[in-house]
């Protein structure tokens, strides 16, 4: 479902994020890309997202070359992609007015929309912070509010760039909680973080990468190879 | 488009003028007082027009016939001149008539008066001109004309009246067209710097899906009631301050008169509006589209 063959990416003519990365991941898999900073974990989830273009090299979602994309096709491509930001990337609106954003621009009618709401806020647990702007939640809720609005369209793909970041291990834990559910309802998710405990308990697929390359591909994989 | 996608907008740009409610509100304002000034400058050179124009109006040249000139002779240079191009009105003064008129406007040197036992004064014709830009022309098809013996005008104050006349003309339409433009770069760096003030904003929306069009057409809208309620404020400031000053300058100074009560206010609002208008669409769609060409990551 999404491929990646040969890709490399360049910033600034000369810092290789990524080198020459080629990569399988199948639909409703769920992937941890794992490694030290500047291992290209980020990068890659932005080339996925198709937020840049790789220097060289091709990425394919469904088959289909996303380089070849129209600014319509982009929208489209995003609006079937969620994504969990480092830095939450929420608008500074309330988290109902966050929520609705994203379906109004997929033309969601008024009670679909609340109906989309009052499913995913049960769902992460923030019922009573709807009308709270952003710079009045804690850290861990504005990472549940932006894992909501990222789940809220039922993605086919959903990206997380450090999910737990900045998470207390029970939070953590919650999240990735959600992110599995998620994954079980035929969501191929894509989780880039430094947190070991969480890798090594979900069992996952881990992709481990360092200086743009890829380490080590492992199913049921733990943080560090043993 | 239709209603739903029509809503989205119009309440996606009352969202982002609240979230910048201080650089929305300095925009309005900015738009008000480009437009308050515009209005105040073209309000105070069509009233200046006017004035040097009555001045114009009531220019006229005076000719002088010849002493022993015969009622044919002046009935034949009457029509010469009515063939001179240029002119407003003819009018003939017989030397009895200009004799009593000066008689009368000099009654106070009555000693003086006695002592001229003849009437000095010729026939003349008072001629009104339609332009005072023609009053050279007119002044040398005159002197062609056979009959008249002289003739009188202010040379030197229509010389420095028709030179200001040009150079107020001129320069009053190039102060215009500077001042519109200043008021459309103003107006056009505050709606930027609003929008770049949006540029995380924008930025996110487009990472969640937003396409270019829809993020423009809210930004767009946000101008047009930008433009809008700045062209209000411009027009409620402008026709209160024109009523009370109109009314005052009846009031006290009858004798000055206001050439700028002629001009329909009506129509001057709704150029305002329109100025307001087109400023804000276009400075909207400019800084958006600006903006959104520079998020284009490669």
């Amino acid at each position: 479902m999404i491929r990646l063959r040969n890709v490399t990416k360049i910033y600034n003519k000369t810092y290789t994020a990524i080198h020459r990365l080629s990569l399988h991941i199948s639909k409703d898999e769920f992937v941890f890309l794992v490694g030290p900073t500047g291992a290209g974990k980020t990068t890659l989830l932005k080339l996925v997202l198709r937020d840049i273009l790789p220097d060289s090299g091709n990425i394919y979602i469904d088959k289909v070359k996303t380089r070849e994309f129209s600014e319509k096709q982009v929208s489209k491509l995003r609006k079937n992609i969620g994504v969990i930001f480092q830095d939450f990337k929420l608008l500074n609106r309330t988290v109902y007015e966050n929520l609705a954003f994203v379906q109004k621009i997929q033309g969601e009618k008024k009670k679909k929309i609340n109906e989309n709401i009052e499913r995913v806020i049960a769902l992460v647990g923030l019922e009573n912070k709807l009308n709270f702007y952003p710079y009045q939640l804690s850290g861990g809720e504005r990472q549940k509010a932006s894992l909501a609005r990222a789940i809220i369209n039922s993605p086919h793909i959903l990206l997380a760039d450090e999910p737990t970041g900045n998470l207390d291990p029970d939070a953590s834990w919650e999240i990735m909680q959600i992110m599995s559910k998620i994954n079980m309802s035929n969501t191929t998710v894509i989780v880039a973080t430094h947190d070991k405990t969480v890798v090594d308990l979900m069992r996952k697929r881990v992709i481990a990468m360092h200086g743009g390359s890829i380490l080590r591909d492992q199913q049921l994989g733990s943080y560090h190879e043993y | 488009m239709n209603i739903r996608v029509m809503k989205f907008f119009i309440e996606e740009s009352i969202i982002s003028l609240k979230q910048n409610l201080l650089m929305s509100l300095v925009s309005i304002f900015t738009v008000g007082v480009s437009l308050i000034v515009l209005a105040t400058f073209t309000l105070l050179f069509i009233n200046v027009n006017g004035a040097i124009r009555n001045v114009s109006n009531n220019l006229s040249v005076t000719t002088y016939l010849e002493k022993n000139i015969t009622m044919a002779g002046i009935s034949k240079v009457q029509d010469q001149i009515s063939l001179v191009a240029g002119l407003k009105g003819v009018k003939f003064i017989p030397k009895e008539d200009a004799w009593r008129q000066f008689k009368q406007k000099f009654k106070y040197q009555s000693d003086v008066m006695n002592l001229v036992a003849i009437n000095p004064l010729p026939d003349s014709f008072v001629i009104k001109l339609s332009s005072i830009v023609n009053v050279d022309t007119v002044v040398k098809e005159l002197r062609l004309i056979d009959g008249i013996a002289d003739i009188r005008y202010g040379k030197v104050v229509v010389s420095k009246i028709r030179k200001f006349v040009q150079i107020f003309n001129y320069g009053g339409t190039l102060i215009v067209c500077f001042l519109l433009l200043a008021t459309f770069l103003i107006i056009i760096n505050t709606i930027n710097l609003t929008i770049l003030a949006k540029r995380k904003e924008v930025e996110i929306m487009k990472l969640v899906g937003a396409t270019n069009n829809y993020i423009k057409w809210s930004f767009i809208l946000e101008g047009f009631i930008i433009g809008f309620i700045g062209s209000l404020i411009a027009i409620s400031f402008v026709n209160s301050v024109f009523k009370i000053v109109t009314l005052n300058m009846q009031t006290y100074y009858p004798f000055i008169s206001l050439y700028s009560k002629n001009v329909n206010l009506f129509a001057l609002s709704g150029l305002l509006v329109l100025i307001g208008l087109s400023i804000g669409i276009l400075g909207s769609t400019i800084s958006i589209s600006v903006l959104l060409k520079s998020l284009i990551k490669k």
